[in-house]
């Protein structure tokens, strides 16, 4: 659906991506994350095509035809929004923008959001789910979307993901998320990438990279063994091995546990940080 | 899309318009009482001023609505061209400067005493092109103090070439008809300014993303305002010096 072929990209003296490709199949729900400032949201933008690579290109599926945009819906972490326009304003700004005829107000409804009300005054939660709206309005292909979920409150990040998970049901959506925070979103994702210094350090299907990253309890390091990051106490400490093997676990003196999501990527970012 | 960018320009520039307009206004009032002939040149010499002034101001609307809501990268995911992203901020703004020329106009004719002067038209049809240019540009520079500095200092320097030229083009234009060679020279000075400003937008726009206020921004403050600063000083020194010999 999505394939970056060698990019390069900087901000002024800062080299982001050097010789970077990826390839996103046809309704796969990817993550990627990594440590702050690293690039993920940069290379969200240059998915959108808010951005444009120095050097290499981004192909899209035929699928999305001669105006890929059209077709891809980008919710940023900005949330930004004409802030001076109404509601229905903003819809029909985005109506128009993108040749759409009709637009399904139901989320709106449920969140009590009015026709006039400014979009200024509207919360940051209503704001994502208004730009969801928006953005599904033009029934998108490629959902690329920011580093938004943590900062909406309970009830409304549930409502997003709730939206989210019935239209992969529905649609055969190609769904691209940044993200730092992964419990709500963890049964939804297929795939995992974590970039580390303009490169893909990890690019594993979920249920293999979980397979793969166990956390060790044990009194001493395990010897020989691939350690990722270390955590715990200085009276107890973790152990991040990875690639795991089965055959390890006959040479490990502790206790070993399975991890999820949220705690994998954080064993890989703390790699980092040490 | 026309509809936001249009609802973004026409209050201010009703207001702006009735500032510049009511001081000509009230000068007919008060003047009316004693010579009335006053009043077509009044509006002749003060309507340039309010086209210029809405040109300028139209122009640096042109991004302020995307910096100001820090929404240029949400008008940047719209699907479309680079031609088209300028035509709809550029129509609009053509058609409020069009349409206040032709309000122009038909003062000027209902004036009656102006028709017979040309020059009225030939000062307000480079102006409000320059301006509406320029202005779009200076539109496009993130930072409101820089904006403020490169207004200025581009219609300065427009002015101050202008004056550099002259020396130059009015001689080589001894028989052409007086009202052509100012225009001339305005043109020449406004294809300068033009040109820097022009040459640095193109060469940070080539590839309109996200990064290219700030690219712009950085080129104006680096290459641009020191060369048309450089340039009025040569102009000036031009000027001055072939006058005392």
């Amino acid at each position: 659906m999505i394939t970056i072929h060698d990019i390069s990209f900087r901000y002024d003296k800062k080299q982001v991506y050097d010789g970077f490709s990826l390839h996103i199949p046809e309704g796969q729900s990817c993550l990627i994350s990594g440590i702050n400032g690293v690039g993920k949201s940069t290379l969200l933008r240059l998915m959108a095509g808010v951005l444009r690579p120095d050097q290499g290109r981004i192909t899209y599926s035929p699928k999305l035809g001669t105006v890929p945009k059209k077709k891809i819906g980008f919710i940023s972490d900005r949330l930004s929004l004409y802030e001076s326009l109404t509601v229905v304003q903003g819809i029909e700004l985005h109506q128009s923008a993108f040749g759409l005829d009709g637009f399904d107000d139901s989320l709106l409804k449920h969140l009590k959001i009015g026709e006039n009300q400014s979009i200024k005054s509207l919360s940051i939660g209503q704001r994502t789910i208004f730009h969801l709206s928006l953005v599904l309005a033009a029934r998108p292909e490629i959902l690329l979307i920011d580093e938004i979920i943590h900062s909406i409150d309970a009830y409304l990040r549930k409502f997003f993901l709730d939206q989210l998970i019935r239209l992969l049901s529905e649609r055969r959506m190609t769904i691209v998320t940044v993200n730092v925070n992964f419990h709500d979103i963890e049964h939804m994702i297929d795939r995992v990438i974590l970039l580390k210094s303009g490169r893909i350090a990890v690019d594993e299907e979920i249920d293999d990279l979980k397979d793969k990253v166990k956390r060790v309890v044990a009194a001493r390091p395990p010897e020989g063994l691939p350690v990722l990051s270390t955590g715990g106490s200085p009276e107890r400490p973790d152990y991040f091995i990875y690639p795991f093997e089965e055959e390890f676990r006959r040479r490990i003196d502790g206790e070993i546990i399975d991890l999820n999501l949220t705690e994998i990527v954080a064993a890989f970012i703390g790699g980092e940080y040490v | 899309m026309f509809k936001k960018e249009l609802r973004e320009i026409w209050k201010p520039v009703i207001l702006r318009l009735i500032v510049v307009l009511a001081i000509p206004v009230v000068m007919t009032v008060m003047m009316a009482r004693t010579s009335p002939e006053h009043m077509p040149n009044l509006i002749r010499d003060s309507f340039p001023i309010a086209l210029i002034w809405v040109a300028n101001f139209l122009g640096v609307t042109a991004f302020k609505a995307e910096f100001e809501d820090r929404s240029l990268e949400y008008w940047l995911t719209f699907p479309q061209g680079a031609g088209e992203r300028f035509a709809r901020k550029a129509a609009p703004r053509f058609a409020l400067v069009l349409s206040m020329v032709l309000f122009y106009g038909v003062l000027c004719a209902i004036s009656g005493s102006l028709v017979s002067d040309p020059r009225a038209f030939k000062i307000v049809g480079p102006c409000s092109v320059f301006f509406f240019i320029n202005g779009c540009l200076c539109g496009f520079l993130s930072d409101r103090n820089l904006r403020m500095v490169a207004n200025v200092v581009t219609f300065f320097s427009f002015g101050i070439l202008t004056f550099g030229f002259s020396r130059i083009l009015l001689p080589l234009f001894p028989k052409i008809n007086q009202t052509v060679s100012p225009a001339v020279v305005s043109f020449s000075a406004f294809l300068i300014v033009a040109g820097i400003m022009g040459g640095i937008f193109l060469s940070s726009a080539r590839k309109f993303d996200l990064r290219a206020p700030q690219l712009f921004l950085k080129r104006v403050r680096a290459f641009g305002l020191p060369l048309l600063l450089a340039l009025d000083i040569a102009a000036l020194v031009f000027h001055f010096a072939g006058h005392r010999t």
